[in-house]
């Protein structure tokens, strides 16, 4: 016992984010956990509304626990959902296989060891959804000596068997198919599918909010069930119906024992998974039969691929480009991101939240005509680029192996401005998008479209070079992990922060000077085509310079 | 032809990694450099092909001085440094393709070359895979297989030998055996002694960022009487400095 405590504590700690290491460790856990929290309180505020507007229909006709086993339910079919990756990485991706399988320790205190450490991550994403709807029912039926120790064990024991169900579903798609063998395809897969589950959850939520809910729909969707989904996750964890009689009885001796036997359930589901992941799991990773999931299969021997030639820009920038796409935490930081703003907008104007975007059809019809909305097209070529964060981490996403770029006898000028258009594609990608959104809902007339197309690119180029220079005077090259050079790179914030600046400060000039629309075209292009030449000079000259010193 | 004069690099302003470092590596032989950890090989090697440059000194390649030509320098070495673990995003076939591109290979010489040598190391099946899949000795493969595609006139190589299984490890050791008898300059740093005794015309032993010898194995053997070894002047050297 005491090894699989140890064990468990070990893994744990080593799954926690790199955030919180180093010697102000601390302090960082702390301010990252209070920023995490504050992230996802509007998300539990409004789960609590709604569970405070479902209790106030079904309280008064006594069928609270609608809500209770649909909340247990949903959070149990969520867990079992987010808990996949999650196992995924830390029965398989987590690097530490080999150290461990030659410990002197009993199988099932290492497979119980990995199954507490992927509960353990599960608790956050439960909290989320459970706390708000346990604290509103509290509020509702008033918090009972017994309620808070019974809602405690229910909370600590629920994800065990979405848990244990999401093991075994992995170990039995990694021990007989080929699936998540390639763990950067797997990663970004994952991640996007992740991305849109949430957003979905999001939309679900803004549209219940904001549509106002009809309490005779509340008690319609809870009382079949929550038609075919709250039927499936009903039978999918049929457990929960001990669980919500053991909150409904809190105290009483039919609470106890219904608690009694939630736990036994949860038991149970953890002790079918010890057997079955010994065969499954530790088979799988020794090697013992079945398709191979750690070293690669060695591919059949072939002829000898024709090798094309081409010019070294294209090939520096198409290698820039498979960078981002492959690495999953580039791909979902700096590629995604293009596809999301635009989505994101959608998102606003679809759920009817904001006062201003939700107008949508007709909201720029307006300033057609006006100059400030050719500062917007400038703005947002600006914006998009400086969002993707493929320019100010452009250097750092080399890390310690800028050497192996140095060596190359391709100029630091050409291989900087090679990283810069890297970086205006995929702003491109985000700008067409937001514009195809503009034209589609917002009303953007297409007589504004050739000025859009002209100053959107020197918006473009202006976030690219920014970026790239601002990343070129303050590399992050040291890392260990790829989300140190995008995601906890200050570089990244200060470009976003500088090209948002930027863009108010020109729109602000524009809409102040009354300029009209030639009038701002025309003098918006031509102060920034000489501001993004003299940016592509100083790449050329200081920037080619800076790059030669640099060293890691 | 490599010729370093007065070289010396500092880290942080602290650390002399080189000190004043003189050496000439001429051409149509094949040298070795030698030294214990972290005596200043690979801060050497990485000042000659441009990666990290010098605080003092000069370093020029066929008579290229790396600082004002680095672009015409690079065009001429071949570098394979200590670790591989490079552009592994890439897949084999891409990763060459990539270096071929950027040294300007015609299409004719880098099919040729290229399939000859992923042939020769046994790479061609594994060049549809990512590096990132492959194991330490592939990597260090591709990589070997990438610094040659150009053909070039001076070849580096920062321990080449860690992770070579030994029909790569002897394939390795005839290319560089090849190219010095075509007159080309091969410099190679290594902590095997014994493959310095077998393959090196000429050693250059560095320690503290000092040069401490430089000359033949015969020469050495002279300086340190007749049965020495190479290990025990090695040791003796690095003893005394």
């Amino acid at each position: 016992m005491r090894n699989l405590f140890r064990l468990t504590w070990v893994l744990i700690r080593n799954a926690r984010n790199p955030i919180a290491s180093g010697k102000r460790g601390g302090l960082k856990r702390s301010l990252f956990i209070v920023l995490i929290a504050l992230a996802f309180l509007p998300l539990m505020v409004q789960i609590g509304m709604l569970a405070d507007k479902a209790l106030a229909v079904l309280g008064p006709i006594g069928q609270e626990g609608m809500l209770l086993a649909f909340a247990f339910s949903l959070t149990s079919l969520l867990i079992l959902t987010f808990g996949i990756p999650s196992v995924l990485v830390v029965y398989y991706f987590g690097r530490d296989l080999e150290s461990l399988l030659v410990l002197p320790i009993r199988p099932s205190v290492l497979l119980s060891a990995k199954f507490f450490t992927a509960l353990a991550v599960e608790y956050a994403a439960e909290a989320l959804f459970l706390i708000p709807v346990f604290a509103v029912y509290g509020l509702h039926q008033g918090f009972s000596a017994p309620l808070i120790p019974a809602a405690g064990v229910i909370f600590l024991l629920l994800p065990v068997i979405p848990v244990a169900m999401a093991s075994l579903l992995v170990m039995i798609a990694m021990r007989f198919t080929g699936l998540a063998r390639n763990r950067d395809r797997f990663a970004k897969t994952a991640g996007v599918a992740l991305m849109v589950l949430v957003l979905a959850m999001n939309f679900g939520l803004q549209k219940a909010e904001t549509s106002g809910v009809d309490p005779a729909q509340i008690v319609a969707v809870l009382v079949t069930g929550g038609g075919i989904w709250g039927f499936l996750i009903n039978r999918l964890f049929p457990a929960c119906h001990f669980a919500v009689k053991a909150v409904l009885s809190a105290g009483s001796a039919a609470g106890w024992l219904n608690l009694g036997l939630f736990a036994a359930a949860s038991a149970f589901a953890f002790a079918v998974l010890l057997p079955a992941g010994e065969h499954l799991y530790l088979r799988g990773v020794r090697g013992g039969g079945g398709r191979k999931t750690g070293a690669a299969a060695q591919p059949a021997p072939g002829a000898f691929p024709r090798l094309k030639a081409g010019s070294a820009f294209v090939a520096y920038l198409d290698r820039e480009l498979k960078i981002l796409f492959r690495d999953p935490v580039f791909f979902m930081n700096c590629v995604v991101t293009n596809f999301l703003w635009p989505v994101f907008t959608l998102f606003v104007v679809l759920t009817g939240t904001g006062s201003t975007l939700s107008r949508g059809p007709g909201l720029l019809l307006g300033l057609a005509g006006k100059g400030v909305l050719n500062a917007g097209w400038l703005g947002l070529g600006m914006v998009m680029t400086a969002m993707n964060a493929v320019a100010s981490s452009a250097i750092s996403r080399e890390g310690r192996e800028i050497g192996s770029v140095k060596i190359l006898p391709f100029p630091f000028r050409y291989q900087l401005i090679a990283k810069a258009a890297a970086a205006a594609l995929l702003g491109a990608i985000g700008c067409l998008l937001m514009l195809v959104v503009g034209l589609a809902v917002f009303g953007v007339p297409f007589s504004a479209l050739p000025a859009a197309i002209v100053l959107m690119p020197l918006g473009m180029v202006f976030a690219a070079c920014t970026g790239v220079l601002i990343d070129l005077f303050f590399p992050k090259l040291y890392w260990d992990n790829a989300a140190k050079a995008v995601k906890q790179n200050m570089n990244v914030l200060i470009h976003m922060a500088f090209c948002a600046a930027t863009a108010a400060g020109v729109f602000w000039l524009v809409k102040r000077s009354g300029a009209g629309p030639e009038q701002a075209f025309l003098c918006l292009t031509a102060v920034f085509l000489a501001v993004d030449a003299a940016l592509i000079r100083m790449m050329w000259t200081l920037g080619a310079a800076v790059f030669s010193r640099l060293e890691a | 032809m490599i010729e370093i004069e007065g070289v010396s690099k500092t880290y942080n302003g602290k650390v002399k990694a080189v000190d004043g470092l003189t050496l000439t590596v001429a051409e149509g032989g094949i040298v070795g450099f030698l030294g214990p950890n972290g005596a200043g090989k690979t801060t050497t090697l990485k000042m000659i092909t441009g990666i990290l440059s010098p605080d003092a000194g000069s370093i020029r390649v066929n008579g290229m001085d790396i600082t004002k030509r680095p672009v015409d320098v690079k065009r001429v070495i071949g570098y394979v440094p200590d670790n591989p673990d490079q552009f592994l995003k890439l897949k084999g076939r891409e990763y060459l393709r990539f270096m071929a591109d950027m040294y300007g290979v015609s299409e004719a010489d880098r099919n040729e070359r290229a399939g000859r040598l992923a042939g020769t190391f046994e790479m061609t099946a594994s060049l549809a895979e990512t590096l990132q899949s492959y194991s330490h000795g592939m990597r260090q493969k591709i990589v070997l297989i990438g610094a040659l595609l150009h053909d070039p006139d001076v070849f580096i190589l920062d321990e080449p030998l860690t992770g070579l299984d030994p029909k790569s490890s002897f394939t390795l050791k005839e290319i560089l055996r090849e190219r010095a008898r075509a007159g080309r300059t091969v410099f190679f740093s290594t902590h095997v002694l014994d493959v310095a005794e077998r393959l090196c015309d000429r050693v250059a032993v560095i320690h503290r960022g000092k040069l401490l010898f430089s000359g033949t194995l015969e020469e050495m053997k002279t300086r340190a009487g007749a049965d020495a070894t190479l290990e025990r002047m090695f040791l003796e050297m690095t003893e005394d400095a």
